[in-house]
C-alpha cells in the first residue's frame, strides 16, 4: 500500500509540472478557461473555427505517417530488450494488445519522465479527436446514438484494460504496472463522465468540446510528430470487445408461501377480494342498477358516533328503517333501529370519508360478528360501501362546514392478553351471520358470488349422542361435542374394588374404589352413563345441569336385556319431560312422545385423561328434560304393583342387623334396614293389610357414603333418603344405582309427607301367620316350656361387666376382676335362657324365643334360689309379653315352628314394657 | 368509552377456535375477517403458523414464553403474559405509531394456539432465565 501511494503522489507531482513546460506560451491555458466560463464571447468563436480548420489539413498527410510508425517501432526495439520477447509472445495474440502493451512498456522501461508524461498526454488528446471526429461526422438525429456509442467504447475501454490486467497476471509482471494501469483506467472514465455531461447539457458546449480537441491536437503535432502511427492504431481498439460485453439483468426472487397452507389460501381469497373491491369501486353505478330490484342483504345505517382504532374507523350506527327497498333487509338483521357496531379499514375511511349524521349503505359480503358480552353485533368485511346522498349542494356544504378533523383515538392496553374460549372451555354458542346475494346474469356478479360464501349456522355441540358415537366409533371424540342434561349422579364400585377397602379410606369424603357416575341424557332421549375422575360432592352440583360432554371415550355399549339395573333407571325417566328431537330434524316431534318407546341401549363413556371435559352450560333448553326423583311415602309404595320399578321416598330406620358397631365391620356384604314413616305408623285411614314396617335390603354393590354409614353404626334412630330404590316382591332393595343420603331438616320441613318425627313409640305387627322372615313384630303368650340345652349363667363383674372373672382357692372361692384388679364381693349373674311360648295368634305352632336379660330378669324374679338356680316348673305358666321380636326364622316341616329374637328398637322410646 | 377491537379480536379467535375443534377446518370468512381485521400481517402470520415456526417454552417455575422464528430466520420472543414482542415491528407499528393491535408474531402464536400447532418445550429455570436475558442485552 505504501508503494501504491507513493507513486500515485508522485504521478500526480509529475503531471502537475508537466502542464508548464508542455504549455510554453499562455494563450492554451487562457483559451481553456475562456472557453468554460465565458460561453457567448465572439472572438474566441471566430479563433476556434480558424484553429479547427488548420487541425483538418494537418491530418491529410498519409505518407508521413507511414513513417512515422516505422521510426516508432525501431524506438522500441532498440530502448528495451526485455520487451522485445513480451511483444513476441503478445503478437501470436493480436496486433491490438500488441500495440497497447508497448505503449504501457515504455512508460515503464524509459526513465525518461518527460517522455512518459507526453504519452499520457497524447492519450488523453486521442480520446478528445475521436469524439469531435464523430461529432462531425452525425447529424442532430443521431446526437443520442452519439451518446450510446460513447457509453458503448466507455464499456469496450473497460474490459480492454481488465484484460490488459489478467495478460500481465499471466505474465507474472511487477506490480508498480499493474498500478499504473488502473490509475489510468480510472483517469479516463473520469474524463468520460465530463464529456457525457457536456454532451447531455447543450450544443453550445459541444462546440466548445469540440475546440479543445483541435487545440489539443495542433500541440499534439506540433511537440510529437512521429507518435501520429499509434494514434491512428488505437482508433480501432473500442470497437471489437463491444460485440462480446454480456448483459445479465438480474431477477429478484419472491417470497413464497407454503404450498396448502392457511397462507396461500388468505392470499388467494385477499387477491379475489382486491379484483372485486377495485371492480365494484369502478362500477359503482352499474352495480347499483344491477341490484336495484333485489336488495337484499344491503345494510343502510346512520352513523352516530365515530373514533379510531389503531388503523380501523369504528362508527356507532344506527340500522335504518328505511324505504321500502331495504325493507328486504329486515331478515338478515335482527331487528330495525337497532345498533351496530361496523368497522371500516383506514383505506375504505379514507374513500368514504363518513362523518356522524350520515348514512351509509354497506353491500354484502359483510359479516356480522356477535360478541356475547357486548351491547350490539359488530359489522366486518365493509369494503362495499357507499355514503347515501341526497343532494350534492348539501354534500359541498357537508364539506365546508366539515374539514378533515382528526378522529377520537382510542388507545388498547398491551396489558390484556386474549383469552379464546374454545380452548379454555366452552363459550356459549356464537352465530356468525353472512349475507349474500344469489343473482345470476352478469359477468361481474359471478365473480362477486365466488368471492363470497356463506357461513352455515354451525355449533360447536351436537344434539345426538348416537351420531357423535357412530361417527366417531370406539376412539375419543376429538373435536365434536354433545350436549346433554344430567339426569342422576351416583356412585358405582370400581371393577377392583370390594367392600372391605372402603374401611380403609374413613376419613375422606369418597370411598376408596368408587366412581362417580353420570347418567346423561341428550335432546333426541339417548342416555349415557359417564364415569368420571373427580369427587362425588363436585359431580352431584352437576345433577339436572345442561352439560357438554367433549373428548369422551365409549367403554362399552349395552343393552336392555344385559344390563337391567340401568335400563330400570332409564324407565323411570320415561316418557321424556319435553318433546324429542329427532336426528336430522330441526323441529322436534310431538306426535311421536306418547307412542315412543323407551331407549334399547345406552352407552357406557368416560372421559379422556387429556381430552375430557365436561362443562355446565347456561341457558341451554335442554335442562328442561331433567326428571327429578319423584319422592313418595311408603304406604303409596306399598300399595303399588309396580314390581321391578325404582322408588324414591324418606323413611327412619328403626332396626337394623346387622348391629355396625364400627366401621370395620363394613366386610359385611349385607345390610337389613327395618324401616318406616309415618303413612305406616298412623292408626287412622290404614289399610289394615299393610304393615307397620318394611324391610329394605341394601346390596353389597350399593354404594354408601361415610355420612350414611357414621349414621348406621350409631344407636340413636336416623332417618334417610333412599333415592331410585328397587322395588321387589315384599321389600324394598337398595341395588346398583340406588343413593342414601342423610335427610337434612330444610329438606323434611318441605316435604309434609316425610316427616321424621314419628308420632309416639313405634307400633309393631302382631305375630300371625303371614308374618314373614327377616321382618319384627311384637309377641305376647304364656311360657310353656325351656329350652334347657341352651340355658345358662356366669357371673360378670358387677363394675366393668367383665365376665371372665378368676376364683382363687386362697380367697375361699372369692372372685377376683383381671380389668378391676379387685375382688368381686357380689358379683352379677348372667343366664342365657330361650323359652317357648303358647301364642294365641299362633296355636298348633312351637314359638321359641330368644330372650333380652331383662326379660330374663322379670322372669326368673320370684323363681331363683339362694344359690341362683331355678326350678323348670317355677316359670311355666308364666305370662310374657309383649316383646318386639326380629324373625329368625320360620318352617313349616317336619313341625311347624317359629324361632324369634327379642330386640330392642333403636328408638329410645321404641321398647314397650311389660304389663 | 370502551374500545371495541379487543373484543372483535377475541370473539373472532374464540369462533375460530370453535371451528377447529369442530371440523379441524378454517371457514374462508373467518380468514378474511383476519385479514380485515390485520391487513398484510394475517398472511404473513397464517404462514408462521404454517411452517410451525412458534414454540413455547415453559420452565418448571411455570414461567412460560413463546419463540417465534421469524421469516428473516430470526427468532423473536414473545411475553405469555402481555402483549410483547421483541421485534422492530412490535416497537414501531404497535408502541410508536398504533397503527396495529399486534406484530405478526404475536398474531401468530395466537393462531398457533387456535390451530394447536404450537410445539412445546420444556427447559429448566436457569435456561428460561438465560433467554429473557438474552433479549435484555438485546434490547441495550
Amino acid at each position: 500500500m505504501p508503494r501504491g501511494s507513493r507513486a500515485r503522489g508522485s504521478k500526480r507531482k509529475r503531471s502537475w509540472n508537466t502542464e508548464c513546460p508542455s504549455f510554453p506560451g499562455e494563450r492554451p491555458l487562457q483559451v481553456r478557461r475562456a472557453g468554460l466560463r465565458t460561453a457567448g464571447a465572439a472572438a474566441s468563436l471566430s479563433e476556434a473555427w480558424l484553429r479547427c480548420g488548420e487541425g483538418f489539413q494537418n491530418t491529410s498527410g498519409n505518407p508521413s505517417l507511414t513513417a512515422e510508425e516505422k521510426t516508432i517501432t525501431e524506438k522500441h526495439l532498440e530502448l528495451c530488450p526485455r520487451p522485445k520477447q513480451e511483444t513476441t509472445t503478445s503478437k501470436s495474440t493480436s496486433g491490438l494488445t500488441d500495440i497497447t502493451w508497448s505503449s504501457s512498456g515504455s512508460d515503464l522501461s524509459d526513465e525518461d519522465k518527460t517522455l512518459s508524461q507526453l504519452q499520457r498526454d497524447e492519450l488523453q488528446f486521442i480520446d478528445w479527436e475521436i469524439d469531435s471526429d464523430r461529432a462531425e461526422a452525425s447529424d442532430c438525429d443521431e446526437f443520442e446514438d452519439d451518446e450510446g456509442a460513447v457509453e458503448i467504447s466507455d464499456c469496450a475501454s473497460c474490459a480492454s484494460n481488465q484484460s490488459l490486467t489478467s495478460d500481465e497476471k499471466l505474465s507474472e509482471l511487477p506490480k508498480p504496472s499493474s498500478i499504473e494501469i488502473l490509475e489510468y483506467s480510472s483517469d479516463s472514465e473520469k474524463e468520460d463522465d465530463l464529456e457525457n455531461v457536456l454532451l447531455i447539457d447543450s450544443e453550445s458546449p459541444h462546440k466548445y468540446h469540440v475546440q479543445f480537441a483541435s487545440d489539443a491536437r495542433q500541440i499534439m503535432e506540433r511537440l510529437i510528430d512521429p507518435r501520429t502511427k499509434s494514434t491512428e492504431t488505437i482508433l480501432h481498439t473500442p470497437q471489437k470487445p463491444t460485440a462480446k460485453f454480456p448483459r445479465t439483468p438480474e431477477n429478484s426472487a419472491k417470497k413464497k408461501l407454503l404450498r396448502g397452507g392457511l397462507a396461500e389460501r388468505l392470499n388467494g381469497l385477499q387477491n379475489r377480494e382486491r379484483s372485486a373491491i377495485s371492480l365494484w369501486r369502478h362500477q359503482c353505478i352499474s352495480y347499483q342498477k344491477t341490484l336495484s330490484g333485489r336488495k337484499s342483504g344491503v345494510l343502510t345505517v346512520k352513523i352516530l358516533e365515530l373514533h379510531e382504532e389503531c388503523a380501523m374507523q369504528v362508527a356507532m350506527c344506527e340500522q335504518l328503517l328505511g324505504s321500502p327497498a331495504t325493507s328486504s333487509s329486515q331478515s338478515v338483521a335482527p331487528r330495525p333501529g337497532a345498533g351496530l357496531k361496523v368497522l371500516f379499514t383506514k383505506e375504505t375511511a379514507g374513500y368514504l370519508r363518513g362523518r356522524p349524521q350520515d348514512t351509509v349503505r354497506i353491500f354484502p359480503p359483510w359479516q356480522k360478528l356477535i360478541i356475547p358480552s357486548g351491547s350490539c353485533p359488530v359489522i366486518l368485511n365493509t369494503y362495499f360501501c357507499e355514503k347515501v346522498v341526497a343532494k350534492e349542494d348539501s354534500e359541498k356544504t357537508c364539506e365546508v362546514y366539515c374539514p378533515d378533523i382528526p378522529l377520537p383515538r382510542r388507545s388498547i392496553s398491551l396489558a390484556q392478553m386474549f383469552v379464546i374460549k374454545g380452548l379454555t372451555n366452552n363459550s356459549p354458542e356464537i352465530q356468525v351471520v353472512c349475507s349474500g346475494v344469489a343473482t345470476t346474469g352478469t359477468a361481474w356478479t359471478h365473480g362477486h358470488k365466488e368471492a363470497k360464501q356463506r357461513i352455515p349456522t354451525s355449533t360447536p355441540l351436537r344434539d345426538s349422542l348416537l351420531d357423535v358415537v357412530e361417527s366417531q366409533g370406539a376412539a375419543s371424540w376429538p373435536g365434536a361435542g354433545v350436549r346433554v342434561v344430567v339426569q342422576r349422579v351416583y356412585s358405582l364400585p370400581s371393577r377392583d374394588s370390594t367392600r372391605g377397602q372402603q374401611g380403609a379410606s374413613s376419613g375422606h369424603t369418597d370411598p376408596a374404589g368408587t366412581r362417580a357416575c353420570l347418567l346423561v341424557q341428550d335432546a333426541c332421549g339417548m342416555f349415557g352413563e359417564v364415569h368420571l375422575e373427580f369427587t362425588m360432592s363436585k359431580a352431584r352440583q352437576l345433577e339436572g345441569k345442561s352439560c357438554s360432554l367433549v373428548g369422551m371415550k365409549v367403554l362399552q355399549k349395552v343393552t336392555r336385556g344385559r344390563t337391567a339395573g340401568i335400563f330400570s333407571l332409564i324407565d323411570t325417566l320415561w316418557p321424556p319431560a319435553i318433546p324429542l328431537k329427532t336426528p336430522g330434524r330441526d323441529q322436534p316431534c310431538e306426535e311421536i312422545k306418547t307412542h315412543l318407546p323407551p331407549p334399547a341401549l345406552c352407552y357406557i363413556l368416560t372421559a379422556h385423561p387429556n381430552l375430557g371435559q365436561i362443562d355446565i352450560i347456561d341457558e341451554d333448553p335442554i335442562y328442561k328434560l331433567y326428571q327429578p326423583p319423584v319422592t313418595r311415602c311408603l304406604r303409596d309404595i306399598l300399595q303399588m304393583n309396580d314390581l321391578g320399578t325404582r322408588c324414591s321416598f324418606y323413611a327412619t330406620v328403626i332396626y337394623q342387623k346387622p348391629q355396625l358397631k364400627s366401621l370395620l365391620l363394613l366386610e359385611q356384604r349385607e345390610i337389613w334396614l327395618l324401616v318406616t314413616d309415618v303413612t305406616l305408623q298412623t292408626k287412622e285411614e290404614r289399610d289394615p293389610r299393610l304393615p307397620k314396617t318394611l324391610l329394605v335390603y341394601v346390596a353389597p354393590l350399593c354404594v354408601l357414603g361415610s355420612e350414611v354409614l357414621e349414621a348406621l353404626a350409631g344407636a340413636a334412630p336416623h332417618s334417610l333418603f333412599f333415592k331410585d330404590a328397587l322395588r321387589d316382591q315384599g321389600r324394598i332393595v337398595c341395588a346398583e344405582r340406588t343413593v342414601l343420603l342423610l335427610q337434612k331438616p330444610l329438606l323434611s320441613v318441605v316435604s309434609g309427607a316425610s316427616s321424621c318425627e314419628l308420632p309416639g313409640p313405634v307400633m309393631l305387627d302382631s305375630l300371625d301367620s303371614a308374618t314373614p322372615v327377616n321382618s319384627i313384630c311384637s309377641v305376647q303368650g304364656t311360657v310353656v316350656g325351656v329350652d334347657e340345652s341352651t340355658a345358662f349363667s356366669w357371673p360378670v363383674c358387677d363394675m366393668c361387666g367383665n365376665g371372665r372373672l378368676e376364683q382363687r382357692p386362697e380367697d375361699r372361692g372369692a372372685f377376683s376382676c383381671g380389668d378391676c384388679s379387685r375382688v368381686v364381693t357380689s358379683p352379677v349373674l348372667k343366664r342365657h335362657l330361650q323359652v317357648f311360648l303358647d301364642c294365641r295368634s299362633r296355636p298348633q305352632c312351637r314359638v321359641k324365643v330368644k330372650l333380652l336379660q331383662r326379660s330374663i330378669s322379670s322372669l326368673l324374679r320370684f323363681a331363683a334360689g339362694e344359690d341362683g338356680s331355678y326350678e323348670v316348673k317355677s316359670v311355666l305358666g308364666k305370662e310374657v309379653g309383649l316383646l318386639n321380636c326380629f324373625v329368625q326364622s320360620v318352617t313349616a316341616h317336619p313341625t311347624s315352628c317359629i324361632g324369634l329374637e327379642e330386640i330392642e328398637l333403636l328408638s329410645a322410646g321404641g321398647a314397650s314394657a311389660e304389663h | 368509552m370502551a374500545v371495541v377491537l379487543p373484543a372483535v379480536v377475541e370473539e373472532l379467535l374464540s369462533e375460530m377456535a370453535a371451528a377447529v375443534q369442530e371440523s379441524a377446518r378454517i371457514p374462508d370468512e373467518y380468514l378474511l375477517s383476519l385479514k380485515f381485521l390485520f391487513g398484510s400481517s394475517a398472511t404473513q402470520a397464517l404462514d408462521l403458523v404454517d411452517r410451525q415456526s412458534i414454540t413455547l417454552i415453559s420452565s418448571p417455575s411455570g414461567r412460560r414464553v413463546y419463540q417465534v422464528l421469524g421469516s428473516s430466520s430470526k427468532t423473536y420472543t414473545c411475553l405469555a403474559s402481555c402483549h410483547y414482542c421483541s421485534c422492530p415491528a412490535f416497537a414501531f407499528s404497535v408502541l410508536r405509531k398504533s397503527d396495529s393491535i399486534l406484530c405478526k408474531h404475536l398474531l401468530a402464536v395466537y393462531l398457533s394456539q387456535v390451530m394447536r400447532t404450537c410445539q412445546q418445550l420444556s427447559v429448566s429455570d436457569k435456561q428460561l432465565t438465560d433467554i429473557l436475558l438474552m433479549e435484555k442485552k438485546q434490547e441495550a
